[in-house]
């Protein structure tokens, strides 16, 4: 592996011409990975505000299940005297999950992070293909039109939770959404696989070819670390997830069998969709497959476990997807507000690999209920509790980066140490259910939606949050208010909180997932008391919860033009992307970078200043420090 | 201004550990009451693992609490310079591993019993399926054997494909006996459903195409827990996203005090259904 790579001056486009590219080129279809990256994260931003309100709805029907919604509720569900229907509750919980996953997580992380930071922290001048690159942002828009479109077709979006388990997803009158709703989903996911392969590729490739003189790999930041490796999970887990929705979007339209067994008592009696597909057939002479079609209503004799296989095969890689660049970037920003190097830098590159590589033989771990056979759930136990290795260790290493530290409390470092707090809760949940035995009683329940939330959103989005607070000023060149930081951090850390972790507690209860209503008998109307008295704690701590988001919004669009200037290395860090200018131009950087040593060495006692740039150049070489 | 920032991160253990305690000790807060055997083991090992978890999630949380604590202020100088510790590292990979490695060996015999098929035939040769349940949108059917009055014991068919003749159905109930295992075999009409006794410890889903046995009891009952008609009623649910109808696909599971009390409440049941057959046959 080269550790030089052969650079022009950085400023200077590779393309030789040096006429100023048209508006439409230069901020709508970019090449520059800079303002890709600005696009996936005003797109992911958007997309939040969309999930939220999906959430608060369900949040509102479970706490008060028969609360009749103003305005708008005579118009939703005007046969249901302004009460929400189960069928519409059904599809917000498969939407809510559905657009957080893959139009606000896997875009932020990878798309939004990934494409901004990695030539900056590894020294190029930009991503290795940056054609490739602007197609892998605008695969996103066809998705967002589908996704979007999909809540006004007949019978709504999808309803089949965002796992889209057959037969009720592929059988057209088996739920309301499951008709152009469903199929508008496959197709909107379709786009975004593609749009994350292509980013994939050009990451791994940027990395390995694309580093600064002096950058060997074991001298990159943990942010580019992480992203490396998501691209390789994602390179290899996305075609697997591209079979499956092709798959379930051909036996959605009735055209294949896939996962649509042959002795369902239902494919007799569902008069399902019209003879169109037979007429089409009929139409093209192919009178066989026509005869096929319309006779049993749809072709059958497929297997519907198969798409729990290939789905999660790839969807368990794709938790770790969304989970990896938030711990490269919370490594870099407790050592930079630690001032302290990192504890174990070689041992968290080897974890977050370890992590991704087991990663791969765990997705049975989702299906320990489903049919699949019991003896497979015995392996896939062990492969996934081991799975807790690498996270814990992960875990003990950045609470002893901060152990002995001088730590500086910034906005970023809170949120960076909220995730290790919270990704802690989340780690440990996961070995309830990833125990077979307990598993009977917690799989499909409330114990799930916890742990699902305090990774992804204790996780993931307060990862984002640190991401966004440390890198607002080399992004936008200015700063963003430190004191309204610090009070949106205070009130989602509490509110979220209070909010998700009583889930846990509904989850013993045996309160199961996606209910519309969790009463217990509905014609008695009696309930769990205590049950419910969790359930109102949970809504409105979400209600403020997701209101109060307004802190960050306001305080992100007041700095974007208001802002004080930001200076080229605000927090005083060490890598790469801080010699740039804030923001840096095209190209990145003015000269040349040139690497001396790690990302790490903050506070190193034979300098002066408690941190020591990549970059800087010393008479004297020193030591980097090996105790 | 660190002891601020430590104190609202204490807030996480305190308010974990605080809500566990307040919810465990209200009515109806807790795990579901256990009446099988299996869920002995499954509730022990439930035990087991919150204890080792909780222990940890309180360790590292107050060491979070502490670092911040104990984080030197800017006037202070530098940081501690070190770029780890291999004997550290080494420690607590191998006793984190040993631990995972225990917890995940430790509980296959559980699943075994709870879920091997054939192992549970080696126990049980003898055994005849009490119901075969046909999940649908949104109802449980469950088809249950008629009595036989001339063998004195349930009829006997092919479970798999039940006839009219030798079984009935209900819609939304189970009948079983206490005191010795039952086996179901578990099917469905349209989607994936799922079922669930929480009482019971017992899930499984019901996958299209398929007919999966699934064995429970209800062995820990005692005589004094049964109402003045000998039964007693568990909630029985749907546990895998079936449709709008999934919230309401309730059932119920009614547990007879003993072998001899269900044999009696499907001999009445036999003799309530050939009654109108009779009726309709003359």
């Amino acid at each position: 592996m080269a550790d030089h790579a052969v650079q022009h001056n950085g400023s200077h486009g590779h393309h030789g011409d040096h006429h100023e590219p048209s508006f439409l080129f230069k901020y709508v279809f970019s090449l520059d990975h800079k303002v890709i990256g600005i696009q996936f994260l005003f797109s992911g931003l958007v997309f939040m505000i969309l999930g939220g309100l999906l959430a608060v709805m369900i949040r509102i029907q479970l706490a008060f299940p028969d609360y009749s919604f103003p305005l708008f509720g005579q118009y939703l569900f005007p046969s249901n005297a302004g009460q929400m229907t189960p069928q519409f509750y059904t599809m917000i919980v498969s939407m809510h999950a559905s657009v957080m996953i893959f139009f606000v997580i896997i875009p932020l992380l990878t798309g939004a992070f990934g494409n901004y930071l990695i030539p900056l922290q590894i020294g190029y001048k930009d991503m290795a293909f940056p054609v490739m690159n602007m197609l892998s942002y605008w695969f996103m828009p066809p998705a967002f039109v589908f996704i979007i479109l999909s809540f006004f077709m007949e019978g709504g979006a999808a309803a089949a939770g965002w796992t889209s388990y057959p037969t009720l997803s592929v059988i057209r009158s088996a739920a309301p959404g499951s008709g152009y709703g469903q199929t508008f989903w496959y197709l909107a996911l379709l786009c975004i696989g593609v749009s994350s392969l292509l980013g994939s590729i050009n990451y791994m490739t940027t990395i390995i070819n694309c580093r600064a003189p002096g950058m060997t790999m074991f001298r990159m930041p943990m942010t580019t670390w992480a992203m490396f490796i998501t691209a390789t999970l994602q390179a290899f887990a996305l075609p697997v997830l591209t079979v499956a929705l092709l798959f379930g979007l051909l036996d959605n339209l009735e055209i294949t069998a896939f996962f649509v067994p042959s002795n369902l008592e239902a494919n007799e009696i569902i008069q399902s969709y019209p003879r169109t597909i037979a007429n089409f057939f009929q139409a093209l002479g192919m009178e066989r497959f026509a005869e096929r079609v319309s006779s049993t209503g749809r072709p059958t004799g497929g297997q519907p476990l198969m798409w729990q296989h290939l789905f999660w095969f790839y969807s368990h890689p794709a938790v770790y997807i969304m989970i990896l660049p938030a711990m490269g970037m919370v490594s870099d920003i407790i050592a930079t507000n630690a001032r302290k190097p990192l504890f174990g830098y070689v041992p968290m590159v080897l974890s977050v690999a370890g992590i991704a590589l087991l990663g791969f033989i765990v997705w049975g771990h989702h299906m320990f209920m489903s049919g699949m056979s019991p003896v497979l759930g015995s392996v896939f136990m062990v492969s996934t509790i081991m799975i807790a290795l690498p996270s814990a260790i992960k875990v003990f290493n950045w609470i002893f980066t901060m152990l002995g530290g001088n730590i500086r409390f910034t906005t970023a470092m809170l949120n960076a140490m909220a995730f290790v707090s919270l990704f802690i809760i989340g780690g440990l949940s996961g070995i309830y259910m990833a125990s077979t035995p307990t598993d009977i009683h917690f799989h499909d329940t409330y114990f799930i939606v916890a742990h699902i939330h305090y990774v992804l959103f204790g996780g993931s989005l307060f990862g984002i949050f640190a991401g966004i607070y440390h890198w607002f000023p080399k992004m936008f060149g200015r700063m963003m208010n430190e004191f309204w930081g610090k009070v949106h951090f205070v009130l989602t850390f509490l509110l979220f909180n209070l909010g998700f972790y009583a889930m846990h507690n509904i989850g013993i209860m045996g309160a199961p997932r996606r209910y519309a209503d969790l009463r217990a008998w509905i014609e008695t109307q009696d309930y769990n008391q205590t049950m419910m008295l969790f359930n109102h704690l949970i809504s409105f701590s979400v209600f403020l919860l997701v209101g109060l988001q307004i802190i960050f919004v306001i305080n992100f669009f007041y700095s974007l033009f208001f802002g004080p200037k930001a200076p080229r290395n605000p927090w005083e860090a060490n890598t790469l992307e801080w010699v740039a200018p804030s923001p840096p131009p095209h190209g990145n950087f003015e000269e040349l970078p040139i690497v001396y040593r790690g990302p790490y060495e903050y506070s190193h006692p034979q300098v002066a200043e408690d941190y020591l740039p990549q970059t800087r150049k010393l008479d004297q070489p020193i030591a980097e420090g090996h105790h | 201004m660190r002891y601020f920032w430590a104190l609202l991160f204490l807030t996480v253990p305190v308010l974990g550990v605080g809500l566990f305690v307040f919810s465990y000790l209200r009515p109806g807060g807790w795990l579901p009451s256990n009446v099988s055997t299996i869920g002995d083991e499954i509730d022990f090992l439930f035990y087991a693992i919150l204890a080792i978890t909780g222990v940890v999630f309180v360790l590292t949380q107050l060491l979070l609490v502490y670092a911040m604590v104990t984080a030197t202020g800017r006037t202070a100088g530098k940081s501690t310079y070190t770029h780890g510790s291999k004997q550290l590292e080494i420690a607590w990979t191998l006793l984190t591993a040993a631990i995972l490695l225990f917890i995940a060996f430790y509980q296959v015999p559980t699943w075994a019993k709870a879920k091997f098929f054939g192992q549970f035939k080696e126990a049980h040769p003898d055994i005849k399926p009490t119901a075969l349940v046909v999940a649908s949108q949104f109802q449980w059917q469950t088809r249950q054997a008629l009595w036989d009055d001339a063998a004195n014991k349930p009829r006997e068919f092919n479970w798999k494909s039940p006839n009219f003749r030798d079984s009935f159905e209900m819609y939304n109930e189970l009948h079983m006996p206490a005191g010795e295992p039952v086996l179901i075999y578990l099917t469905t009409r349209d989607v994936i459903h799922s079922f669930w006794i929480p009482a019971m410890r017992v899930k499984q889903d019901a996958l299209p195409g398929t007919v999966i046995p699934v064995w429970f009891d209800a062995s820990k009952l005692k005589p004094t827990d049964f109402g003045p008609e000998k039964t007693k009623e568990f909630e029985w649910v749907c546990a895998e996203l079936c449709g709008w109808g999934h919230y309401r696909m309730r059932a119920k599971v009614v547990v007879h005090a003993t072998r001899e009390d269900y044999n009696a409440w499907l001999k009445q049941k036999t003799a309530e259904l050939n009654t109108v057959k009779k009726k309709e046959g003359a």
